[in-house]
């Protein structure tokens, strides 16, 4: 004969396991989900302000906030040439900057707080942070016809002209 | 009772403690994976981001280099022009009418010398260090980036390795040279401009005796100087035609040669129709033969310039000889072409012979500096194959993740499952990114394929892979 008080007790227990279970269940989820829109606040912040030709774009996904910051990332080994071409009085040419401009990238941090859940092993409140690199899009400097002729007035009346 | 109890609660309890282990092992694998990724994203942008900086930097080497050629062919110009005057003018001193000019030549031919000196050597200079440059710049570029990526990187996770694939390492990839190109553009831009015709506008001497020949010169002048090309041979654009060649039949030199060299073709048709008028006469005349062999062997220099045909019996000039018919066959010598294709020749011979203009090049960058201008060595194509990178980096998967999924399904089977491969498989991630020419649309939709190398606009974005 079964034991009705038992199966009340045994019941209660595995009930109570299961709430455990599901708390649980929350609880990592809850941490999951906070990791996840801090990593994809960074990912889409990066990628946008990258594209934007190093303009920060701010993308913040539910309670994931992101900061882009751009940062300077290198030179063109270039020093040679630059110094010979303004040795000829050129320099002020529209697409001369692409001697000397830094090479930018967009360096985001993003950060995202776990939400409450009921229970002991609550992760309400523990801040998640996601990171991306990358580097950005540049705005093309130039004409469709090419700056031929700028370089050449220049060199021509500061070297050349009036024998 | 309790103890079945206590069994049962533990047992359903370590199943749930080991899925919500299990389940952590998965949401680790799934941000393991992405965190990786990223950094080779961040790689792959920025080795694209830096070759596309370096294309534009070579566009600009390309620009600066054309925009140096286009004032030394004014000045070559004017100088060649300069010792035309001088040719035609000096041997009229003291009394003739343009003795001044001679004159005007003595005086100001040292400053224009000056001139083509500094202009000479600094193209050389310039075309030199810049064609140069713009071939190892990739190489310099990706040394760079890739050094601060693995450092970049590795402050972010000691634990990430970074390999790269790039083209740099195997060779040139902006290696084709097109100073037809960097030339003929030089010269477009400078032939309505200020540069042309200078010296005359100064002027050093007036009037210019040869008004005109400036322009022509400079219009002459990718063929002259940046003789070893396509565009040029081709008479495509830019190059000079045959008729655009200057005529110098003010120069008594060149004046005399070119009817010395039509008298001599002359001659030899005669010689070769009439052997017994040989070397008598200076002029064309009637002759007639009685050709027994029934046609004339024209010599084949003279060829272009003589027109036979059949004649009534009493023609009256011309070369006659009767045809193995019986009739009359009558040539022409057409001196005035003969003398307008020599003039043209000798023209061309006295300025790189007596003037000084630069001789045939044999060695193309040799001759400009030592390099070329420069265009992908895959051809001037808005997006080759070569202009593609890839970065890859790996990491392994923590190890204390790698023994909870393990000793979870070791559980699970009962103790029949084997240690996880797929965890302890170096896991790693490869993204790649190309630069290119936006050339299919947009703003830069119009510019040509072979000036695409004189453009900054070459722009980079991320690719899966390359070779796609």
């Amino acid at each position: 004969m079964i034991n009705p008080v038992s199966n009340v007790l045994e019941a209660a227990m595995v009930m109570g396991w299961f709430a455990i279970l599901v708390l649980g269940e929350r609880s990592g989820s809850s941490a999951t989900d906070a990791r996840r829109y801090a990593e994809t606040s960074a990912e889409q912040t990066a990628t946008a302000s990258s594209a934007n030709q190093c303009q920060p774009q701010q993308v913040n996904v539910m309670n994931a906030t992101s900061s882009p910051s751009v940062i300077s990332n290198g030179k063109p080994q270039v020093a040679a040439a630059v110094a010979l071409i303004q040795a000829l009085g050129l320099g002020q040419q529209r697409t001369f900057p692409n001697y000397i401009k830094p090479l930018l990238n967009v360096l985001v941090s993003s950060k995202s707080i776990a939400d409450a859940v009921p229970g002991e092993v609550n992760p309400g409140g523990k801040s998640f942070e996601g990171f991306r690199n990358l580097g950005c899009s540049e705005k093309p400097l130039d004409t469709p016809k090419g700056s031929m002729d700028q370089y050449r007035q220049r060199l021509w009346q500061l070297n050349l002209e009036g024998y | 009772m309790a103890m079945a109890l206590t069994v049962s609660q533990m047992f359903i309890g370590a199943v749930s403690i080991g899925i919500a282990f299990f389940r952590g092992t998965e949401v680790n694998a799934a941000f393991h994976m992405e965190t990786t990724l990223s950094h080779a994203n961040y790689g792959a942008s920025k080795l694209a981001m830096d070759h596309a900086r370096a294309a534009n930097v070579v566009v600009n080497n390309n620009v600066a280099m054309g925009a140096i050629m286009g004032p030394r062919f004014g000045v070559e110009s004017d100088n060649i022009t300069m010792d035309a005057n001088a040719a035609i003018a000096c041997p009229t001193c003291p009394y003739g009418a343009t003795c001044t000019v001679c004159k005007q030549y003595i005086q100001n031919k040292p400053r224009a010398l000056i001139k083509l000196v500094w202009v000479r050597a600094k193209q050389q200079l310039l075309w030199g260090t810049l064609g140069k440059l713009s071939g190892d710049i990739d190489k310099l570029s990706f040394q760079q980036a890739s050094g601060l990526i693995k450092g970049d990187v590795s402050k972010a996770d000691s634990k990430v390795k970074m390999s790269f694939s790039d083209p740099s390492e195997g060779g040139d990839i902006w290696g084709g040279g097109n100073a037809d190109v960097a030339c003929d553009l030089a010269m477009k831009d400078t032939l309505p401009s200020p540069v042309t015709g200078h010296a005359f506008q100064v002027p050093l001497i007036k009037p210019n005796l040869l008004e005109g020949m400036p322009k022509m010169l400079v219009q002459m002048m990718p063929k002259i100087i940046c003789k070893a090309t396509s565009a040029m041979n081709n008479g495509g654009k830019g190059g000079s035609a045959p008729e655009d060649q200057p005529k110098l039949g003010d120069i008594k030199e060149v004046a005399e040669k070119t009817q010395k060299d039509c008298q001599e073709l002359e001659d030899q048709m005669r010689c070769a129709a009439s052997p017994g008028t040989c070397g008598m006469s200076t002029q064309a005349q009637v002759d007639e033969i009685d050709a027994s062999v029934g046609k004339m062997a024209i010599p084949r220099d003279a060829q272009e310039f003589v027109s036979c045909g059949s004649a009534p019996q009493n023609a009256g000039a011309g070369f006659f000889y009767r045809n193995g018919g019986g009739g009359l066959t009558t040539c022409t010598f057409d001196r005035a072409k003969c003398e307008d294709k020599k003039l043209g020749e000798n023209s061309d011979n006295y300025m790189r012979d007596k003037i000084g203009l630069p001789k045939v090049v044999s060695n193309l960058a040799q001759s400009l500096g030592g390099s070329e201008t420069r265009k992908p060595s895959e051809g001037a194509k808005s997006n080759p194959s070569n202009f593609c990178t890839c970065a890859t980096s790996s990491k392994p998967v923590d190890e204390t993740m790698i023994g909870i999924s393990d000793a979870v399904r070791k559980i699970a089977s009962m103790g029949s499952a084997q240690p996880s491969e797929a965890l302890r498989k170096q896991r790693q991630y490869t993204s790649c990114g190309r630069w290119y020419f936006p050339q299919r649309k947009g703003e830069f939709a119009s510019t040509p394929d072979d000036e695409m190398p004189f453009v900054a606009a070459w722009k980079w974005n991320e690719t899966m892979r390359c070779g796609q």
